[in-house]
């Protein structure tokens, strides 16, 4: 091995390696998911105990209150857990710090195809970050106007005091910035550094979820960046592109515009999001099912399709605004019509552990855990896609717990599989299996009961963004439900230290890891620990699909590396 | 591309990667100025008079005579890289100087055009109309001093010697930057000035 | 082999196609689903549907629940099924299958039919016959109520015609802040604008949801069934005052609403005031904004 010096900065902090910035982002990503899940356990402290103080925290973080909530504080808390879970917990966790280590490894790389830009998006990203982090301590609080932020409310006509709105739009143009750059690299990468023999088709499924996940981001994310250019001016200059009515001081604006360019982003974007998860999923089952992934091609096909389709289906947020009848309609016929792709999916993933030999490492029980809630997130959606059920569960509760079923369930179970998964090879060390499974079992059943009562609440008809929502009589019966969810929600919450424990100790003193701890045949399983810069001494020839398992070909063990050669296997 | 320091096995060297990024960047830069042109035609087709105070019409020849400079720009960078191809390095500097003198005349020029319609009482608070015109413009002068950074970079490569005929993808790449930016002013030039 | 394949699903096809065509099982079956007050799988129940048409949307979300349940269902067994059936133990050895094989696409498609025609299209058909027989169909007969809304930061603001039937004229009635009345069978149109930012006029009790966006009007439309006292909430952040945004729907005969009204405006009448009418009951520390009341709009 080259040895070859770098001093403490080039190494782990302006660090052009694509492992490094993979890890740079993981950190990065679990300290939002950390502050971003305090966050939530404010939401539901507020829910079951309105009007009491925060214990421990309260009387620190708002001592002009005495650490009671008050419906400002309430609305600040939800728009920045949403914001901060969505752009800057699991982005950078699944698209940012798996993404940028499992690429170029998968593929045979040996490195991202910009690595300086790579570098210099992380930053951007950290940048995005401290702002956001700042806009916390403004004298008037952070953005409140939810994480969609919908003029003329984020305006300053709309009432809110402070800059808070204008130093989000600001940390999520950079965020936008960074993830662009991301999205360049990615898309290069696969396009023109897979090594040889490794065709568009012999790639794992994760490269596949995360390569058409960056093509969604770098065509969408610009659309976002100009209707936040348009937001700053309003803000900053008091322009009025997005306010009409009474409070509209200058003629000519379009309020609806706003969502139009928020949802033509918003909703790829969900799919920015849980395109990794499908291609994590549709791997880590092959792996420990034994068995190759279940209609590889077909699974990929349907990825692309999926990816098409949600181009053209962000209506469906808007259909009680207003609009007119035949866009409704199309746009739930094309919302609808993801359903089938979607359950070809199930197909394939229950397919791929059909005759298997399923091994029930942690990984393994994160990943069949997403087969479940995606089931129920999925499903759930089908209310919402459709005009007459969506005007009565529009802007519920119903609709926080179906899209925390995807996003929060889904999205998180899969990157917790992932970090389960990818451990040994990003630090060398395998996690802890029992304390692994102790919060495997936790995080299941009590995010369970909280998102599908959630969705229960909403049925019975509790809308969302309520500081007090038993200010209603028909909400007033709901408020047992409402306390239970609360703690589920904080045994949730506690559930993760058993993660933060796992990884220090394992960090400090964990096992140390084989070279391939789970039998597994992508490229990475090839590389001891730790992979120097450059990944592979000599660039890898891909001989074999990426779930080669149990081929009867083989002899004397059920897996194959992509770069050994079927015949000359032993 | 630098590739990895001190490690044997260098990043494969692709000449066509950096290509692609350019052309998937431009696609995104292309979806920025494309929505911010959807909002101005939304806006503009609900308007139901277009208020421009103080003025019975945009100043069409100023704009035009500036339209002919961006382009007189892009033009001098074409002919810097042709001028590189045929191994003229001595021409190469001194069109890149052009091209960045011409930019740097269009940005003072479109100064003077907010100026001027300031003047006017064409403002960002005026009117949907003014506020549409100075952040498009704004936005597009923002993209203009990038590019005029990065055509600088390259003018001080060319000095240093750094660019020779065969390395020259970075010239290539804030090339078509460059056009790009000049395409997207001659859309807006069409946009704010002749359909209006 | 593919032809064979091919074959039973043109057979299957063609079967499902002319029992709709025939309609009688087809229909049979899909109206015992419809028509099933099967609770669905939400152990909570919404508020009492007191409206004409509210039951429609019921009816989709059973629908729906039924489908979820047996899709989802269908995934859960197979999941537990397999892993008890095909967990790793001696002697197991997992069985090599790329899942590539022609009947396995064939199974695809089949599926995707499945799916499209069990699930998309009858929820499709039945929402869009809802919104084309009720939600989108506004009341065309004389005998409708009209009302104007305006929500405002953070109180609903609401006014009827008042004698000579149009709006924006002197003798508007102007209700107390956050109070709206209604007769009883008789429909009510809706036509709203919001004073400064979005707000969404939301009553669970009739299902009914609809924004109110600044610089536009809405219009929405809606029948109780029953008398009552009912809830209006707003359904869309609209600041910190979003959760007391409520306001009172009270369903009443028409006598007692037709009473109701004189009696708003005689008192209007006796101060003299049309427009800055201040609300004490409604216990709103909230203003109402002057010169508001646009003519109806006809065409919506």
């Amino acid at each position: 091995m080259a040895e070859h010096k770098q001093s403490f900065i080039t190494k782990y902090i302006f660090s052009t390696d694509h492992k490094m910035i993979g890890r740079q982002f993981l950190w990065f990503g679990l300290f939002w998911l950390f502050w971003g899940g305090l966050q939530a356990m404010l939401i539901r402290w507020q829910l079951a105990f309105s009007g009491q103080a925060v214990p421990i925290v309260g009387k620190l973080l708002w001592p002009a209150s005495d650490g009671i909530i008050t419906p400002d504080i309430y609305n600040q808390i939800f728009t920045m857990h949403g914001t901060i879970m969505i752009f800057w917990a699991i982005t950078p966790l699944l698209t940012g710090a798996f993404g940028n280590f499992c690429i170029p490894l998968q593929i045979g790389a040996p490195d991202m195809a910009f690595p300086k830009l790579n570098m210099l998006s992380f930053w951007t990203f950290f940048l995005s970050g401290v702002v956001l982090f700042i806009s916390h301590f403004l004298p008037d609080g952070p953005a409140s106007a939810g994480w969609t932020s919908y003029p003329p409310l984020s305006t300053p006509v709309g009432g809110i005091p402070g800059q808070g709105q204008t130093l989000w739009v600001l940390s999520l143009t950079l965020m936008g910035t960074a993830v662009l750059m991301g999205a360049i690299n990615y898309v290069t990468t696969v396009i023109r550094y897979r090594a040889p023999g490794m065709g568009y088709f012999k790639m794992p499924l994760t490269v596949w979820g995360m390569w058409l996940s960056a093509m969604l981001n770098a065509l969408f994310v610009p659309i976002i960046a100009a209707g936040l250019v348009f937001l700053l001016l309003e803000n900053v200059f008091g322009t009025q592109f997005f306010v009409a009515g009474n409070k509209a001081t200058i003629e000519g604006g379009d309020p609806l515009l706003y969502q139009h360019v928020f949802w033509i982003f918003g909703h790829p974007e969900v799919y920015i999001l849980i395109l990794p998860v499908w291609g994590i999923v549709s791997d880590l089952l092959s792996t420990f099912s034994r068995k190759p992934a279940f209609g590889y091609k077909v699974t990929a096909t349907c990825m692309c399709i999926i990816t098409g389709l949600s181009g053209i289906v962000w209506g469906h947020h808007m259909y009680t605004t207003g609009m007119s009848p035949l866009l409704g309609k199309a746009f739930m016929f094309l919302t609808l019509l993801i359903s089938i792709p979607s359950s070809i999916f199930f197909l394939n993933w229950l397919g791929t552990m059909w005759r298997g030999a399923l091994r029930f490492t942690v990984p393994m029980l994160f990943t069949m855990s997403v087969v479940f809630v995606f089931g129920l997130g999925g499903l759930t959606g089908l209310y919402l896609a459709t005009v007459t059920s969506d005007i009565y569960l529009h802007d519920s509760m119903f609709v926080v717990g179906h899209f925390h079923y995807t996003l929060a369930a889904s999205v998180l179970m899969a990157s917790f599989a992932a970090i389960y998964y990818w451990f040994p090879k990003m630090f060398g060390r395998k996690l802890n299996s029992l304390l692994g499974k102790i919060h495997f079992w936790l995080t299941f059943v009590s995010l369970n009961v909280v998102f599908f009562n959630m969705m229960a609440l909403g049925y019975a008809g509790q809308h969302r963004r309520l500081f007090d929502p038993y200010v209603f009589d028909f909400i007033k019966p709901l408020q047992p439900m409402n306390f239970k969810i609360t703690m589920w929600a904080f045994l949730l919450g506690v559930a993760q230290v058993l993660l933060v424990i796992n990884i220090i100790w394992t960090l400090l003193k964990g096992k140390k890891a084989s070279k391939n701890p789970w039998e597994a045949g992508t490229l990475e399983w090839t590389l001891d620990y730790p992979i120097p810069h450059g990944n592979f001494k000599e660039t890898p020839t891909v001989y074999t699909g990426p779930h080669e398992y149990s081929n009867p070909l083989l002899k004397d063990r059920d897996w194959i590396s992509q770069s050994e050669p079927l015949e000359g296997a032993s | 591309m630098s590739g990895i320091h001190g490690y044997t096995s260098d990043v494969r060297k692709d000449g066509f990667a950096p290509y692609l990024g350019m052309a998937i960047a431009l696609g995104a830069w292309t979806m920025l100025f494309g929505s911010v042109f959807f909002v101005y035609s939304v806006l503009r087709i609900q308007a139901v008079d277009w208020y421009l105070p103080g003025l019975l019409e945009m100043p069409f020849k100023y704009a035009l005579v500036n339209t002919f400079i961006i382009l007189l720009s892009s033009w001098m960078y074409y002919k810097a890289v042709k001028t590189l191809r045929a191994a003229d390095i001595q021409g190469f500097i001194r069109n890149i100087g052009r091209t960045f003198i011409l930019g740097l005349i269009f940005l003072v020029m479109q100064a003077g055009l907010w100026f001027m319609l300031t003047e006017h009482g064409l403002t960002v608070q005026s009117g949907i109309a003014g506020a549409l015109f100075y952040s498009l413009t704004g936005l597009h002068a923002l993209h203009i001093i990038g590019g005029l950074i990065a055509v600088a970079c390259i003018f001080i490569k060319g000095r240093k010697g750094i660019i020779n005929p065969e390395e020259d993808v970075s010239v290539n790449l804030v090339g078509y930057f460059w056009h790009f930016l000049s395409v997207v002013w001659i859309a807006m030039f069409f946009v704010l000035f002749i359909i209006r | 082999m593919f032809d064979k394949h091919a074959d039973s699903l043109f057979i299957l096809m063609r079967t499902i196609y002319t029992m709709s065509k025939k309609g009688r099982v087809m229909k049979k079956m899909f109206n015992k689903i419809k028509h099933s007050m099967w609770g669905g799988i939400w152990f909570l129940k919404p508020p009492d549907d007191v409206s004409l048409d509210g039951y429609r949307i019921d009816h989709v979300i059973h629908y729906t629940d039924t489908v979820i349940t047996i899709f989802f269902g269908i995934v859960v067994l197979a999941l537990l099924y397999f892993i008890i059936r095909y967990r790793d133990r001696p002697n197991h050895k997992a069985v090599y299958d790329r899942g590539d094989k022609k009947k396995y696409i064939v199974i695809t498609v089949i599926l995707g039919f499945l799916v499209f025609l069990s699930i998309d299209a009858v929820i499709e058909t039945m929402s869009f016959k809802d919104l084309k027989e009720a939600f989108w169909n506004f009341p065309k007969d004389e005998d409708v109520v009209r009302v104007e809304v305006m929500p405002q930061q953070y109180a609903w603001n609401i006014r009827y015609a008042g004698a000579d039937g149009k709006f924006a004229t002197d003798d508007d009635i102007v209700s107390p802040q956050n109070q709206m009345h209604i007769p009883v069978n008789t429909p009510v149109v809706v036509q709203m604008a919001p004073y400064d930012v979005i707000h969404s006029f939301y009553i669970p009790n009739f299902r009914i949801k609809q924004d109110a966006t600044p610089g536009m009007i809405t219009t929405f439309w809606f029948q109780a069934v029953k008398e009552g006292e009912y809830e209006i909430a707003c359904a869309e952040l609209c600041g910190n005052g979003h959760y007391r945004m409520r306001g009172i729907l009270t369903v009443e005969s028409k006598e007692k609403f037709q009473g109701w009204l004189n009696e708003l405006a005689l008192e209007a009448q006796d101060t003299g005031e049309w427009d800055d009418w201040l609300s004490d009951d409604s216990g709103s520390d909230v203003g109402i904004p002057q010169g508001w009341g646009w003519p109806w709009n006809k065409e919506m």
